[in-house]
């Protein structure tokens, strides 16, 4: 299997201190990736800096075989943890604003998305609330044909109804050979849902295997052994 | 379908579709839905599906005609097998479960059958 992207010798830090420490990771084509850390671990600065949003002091970054570079920008669909849509938007403005900007934009998909979230689609984004903002965001993102999905705490702030329609949204609504990457620390959301995890500490990555690997040979839940890493970590 | 998160889930749907064909849910040579709406219907990954797709085939329990679909095996013995499988299973737990609250294999059995003469 290819890899969509592959991580070497990365490392990044603020004003001294380390964020990201020589991280070596990568993803193959069609999984889904569940990237766990408590808070400050460095899930989102990772993520910004695979869409480019920070640059890093070291490393290299691989999408589909080429440098990252502003067209590997095109293979990455992302959805930041907070909402930056302006406030005089309606649910279809966003959509619209979505399609003039990325190419791979798919209307039909978003209108799909939009049913299986349960958005309406004329409401402004003011007036919705916290998890509903959530479930716009994932609709935008998962709109675009893109090869990898980068996903911020999709599941932050969002009731257990809204996250099972997320959750079912990115077992059916992601293609087969994309890839998607979930920065959370809800782990009991992702433990169907993801092939591997990657659990990441103050900058280090703790673990890297598959989900069906820690069931199978530490004959342990995703929950449990993220509990066991973490408090030895 | 609830998992039990500590064991493969790839094997615990493996279970669950051998079980349907056991008791005839799925009957032989039925036509079973696509990867995809079966990833919809146990909640799971669609890699996670597809690993219980082809360890089920590679089993020869369904079988896969190239552009038609997946179906539930023809044969009757493949069949049989399962449920003997399955039955084994069922009796070593029983069994080692009796035997750790100390009964011997004669209280065993006629345990057995005052529940089933009940």
């Amino acid at each position: 299997m290819s890899n969509i992207l592959t991580v070497k010798g990365l490392s990044k830090r603020f004003f001294g201190s380390p964020v990201l420490e020589d991280l070596e990771f990568s993803i193959e084509s069609g999984r889904v990736v569940g990237l766990m850390g408590p808070n400050g671990a460095g899930k989102t600065t990772l993520i910004k800096i695979l869409m480019q949003l920070y640059r890093p002091d070291r490393g290299e970054i691989t999408v589909s075989g080429k440098p990252a570079g502003i067209a590997s920008k095109g293979l990455l669909s992302y959805m930041p943890d907070t909402n930056f849509l302006p406030s005089w938007m309606r649910v279809r403005d966003a959509i619209h604003y979505y399609s003039d900007l990325f190419v791979d934009f798919d209307a039909e998909r978003s209108r799909e998305l939009c049913e299986s979230l349960h958005l309406a689609r004329d409401k402004k984004v003011t007036s919705l609330s916290k998890g509903t903002i959530k479930r716009v965001l994932v609709m935008l993102a998962l709109s675009r044909r893109a090869a990898l999905y980068l996903l911020d705490e999709p599941f932050a702030g969002i009731d257990p109804l809204g996250t099972e329609q997320v959750i079912k949204t990115l077992l059916t609504g992601v293609r087969e050979d994309s890839s998607v990457l979930i920065a959370t620390h809800q782990v009991k959301n992702i433990e169907t849902v993801v092939d591997d995890l990657l659990f990441l500490n103050f900058g280090h990555i703790l673990l890297c295997d598959s989900a069906e690997n820690i069931r199978e040979f530490r004959g342990q839940s995703v929950e449990a052994c993220y509990l066991e890493v973490f408090s030895h970590a | 379908m609830n998992f039990n998160p500590t064991i493969p889930i790839y094997l615990q749907i493996m279970d669950q579709i051998k079980r349907d064909i056991v008791t005839g849910i799925l009957a032989k040579g039925d036509r079973i839905d696509s990867v995809r709406s079966l990833s919809e219907k146990f909640g799971v990954n669609l890699n996670t599906m597809q690993r219980a797709c082809s360890e089920l085939e590679r089993q020869q329990v369904i079988h896969t005609q190239r552009g038609v679909g997946s179906f539930v095996t023809e044969d009757v013995d493949t069949i049989a097998g399962l449920k003997e499988e399955m039955t084994k299973v069922m009796i070593s737990e029983f069994i080692k479960g009796m035997k750790s609250l100390g009964y011997n294999d004669q209280e065993i059995l006629e345990i057995i059958r005052k529940a089933v003469e009940l």
